[in-house]
């Protein structure tokens, strides 16, 4: 199930549209092209042709306000033409789940400065896709962007490239924003620069949990009294106290009238002793705490 | 990080001997056999533990 959005005004140098391409989405099947949109979407168009906004046909040129829209899958997504050779776009999910995700685009092709949005529903398994569209061609399976590939991201931010079938070599920078849940991609290439606030419970929701799983552990290392105690040393402490227990234990047995002290140092012994074989059990045994996940590109 | 088999050797001998102990102790039934259960459980722990770093070393 995908979902294209933006075709965006004709006739420009660089005409781009961005789109959340949206896998596995809950509830639904796909909705073939075209189905139940008031406008058509224009068709594909050889590459030294533009697409129509709003209409079928190829060729000419843009209306400043003119706006067109169509349904695709579980998503409406809209592009309305703007001044200055620019476009906006906005995309909303519609029918998946309770809680909607929302995108809006703008592109300024004089500038060359592109920027999106996306917002995510908070609780969401959904793969998420930007998809960009260069040149003057909009179809089905242009460009996508990124390709596929990985970025890492972490609170230090992380930085890759990428290239895309036009050659254009995208700097992508992530930073995971103070609040430990928003992701700001950054992509930046000579046609331009976007950024995507993402919400990685969405985005990467496995990642994100390891994440604050992490946090977590963190704090609660944080808030212990000796943070450096292992196991290890525990169990050589209860080894000790249980040896010491079992020696009071065993000269009270052979004393007349140590019975009572006996059984007393004999359960203090085998409570040790426990502690100690149990701590040896965990030091040995124990999965180790897994660093803190870095969050993966979206694909 | 794991634990010296010396050291799983040393606690399983403590508990076995712990064990004996709380055994042949003249006490309550219910304390004797806690203790008795308890140690019992301690070696167990300690030899299962030196058995599995045996087969399967971590």
């Amino acid at each position: 199930m995908s979902f294209r959005s933006l075709k965006l005004a004709p006739g420009l140098a660089v005409m781009a549209a961005l789109s959340i391409l949206v896998a596995s989405c809950g509830g639904g099947g796909s909705v073939p092209a075209n189905a139940g949109s008031s406008n058509a979407r224009p068709a594909s168009c050889p590459l030294d042709e533009t697409p129509q906004l709003g209409g079928t046909g190829c060729g000419g040129g843009p209306t400043p306000g003119e706006s067109f829209r169509f349904t695709e899958g579980n998503y409406i997504s809209s592009a309305t033409t703007g001044a200055n050779d620019s476009a906006n776009g906005s995309a909303t999910l519609v029918s998946t789940d309770a809680s909607a995700g929302t995108f809006s685009g703008n592109l300024n092709t004089e500038t060359g400065v592109t920027t999106a949005t996306i917002n995510m529903p908070s609780v969401s398994s959904q793969a998420m896709q930007l998809q960009y569209y260069n040149g003057n061609y909009i179809g089905d399976g242009t460009t996508p962007l990124p390709s596929g590939g990985s970025i890492t991201v972490s609170s230090s931010g992380a930085v890759a490239t990428q290239t895309d079938a036009n050659g254009n070599v995208w700097t992508i920078t992530g930073a995971m924003q103070s609040d430990n849940r928003t992701v700001t991609l950054t992509y930046s290439s000579a046609i331009g620069t976007f950024t995507a606030n993402v919400d990685s419970a969405a985005w990467a929701p496995a990642q994100y949990a390891a994440a604050q799983d992490a946090a977590r552990r963190a704090a609660a290392q944080g808030l212990r009294l000796h943070p450096d105690v292992t196991a290890t040393q525990v169990a050589a402490v209860a080894t000790c106290i249980a040896a010491g227990a079992g020696l009071v234990a065993a000269v009270a047995f052979v004393i007349p009238g140590g019975q009572g002290v006996a059984g007393v140092a004999g359960i203090v012994a085998g409570v040790f002793g426990v502690v100690a074989a149990g701590a040896g059990a965990w030091a040995t045994f124990a999965p180790q705490s897994p660093a803190p996940a870095p969050t993966a590109a979206p694909k | 990080m794991t634990i010296e088999n010396t050291q799983l050797f040393t606690i399983a001998v403590i508990c076995f001997v712990s064990l004996v102990i709380n055994f042949r102790v003249q006490t309550k039934p219910l304390w004797k056999w806690i203790g008795v259960g308890l140690s019992a459980l301690g070696l167990l722990i300690a030899v299962a533990v030196m058995i599995l770093q045996h087969v399967a070393p971590k």
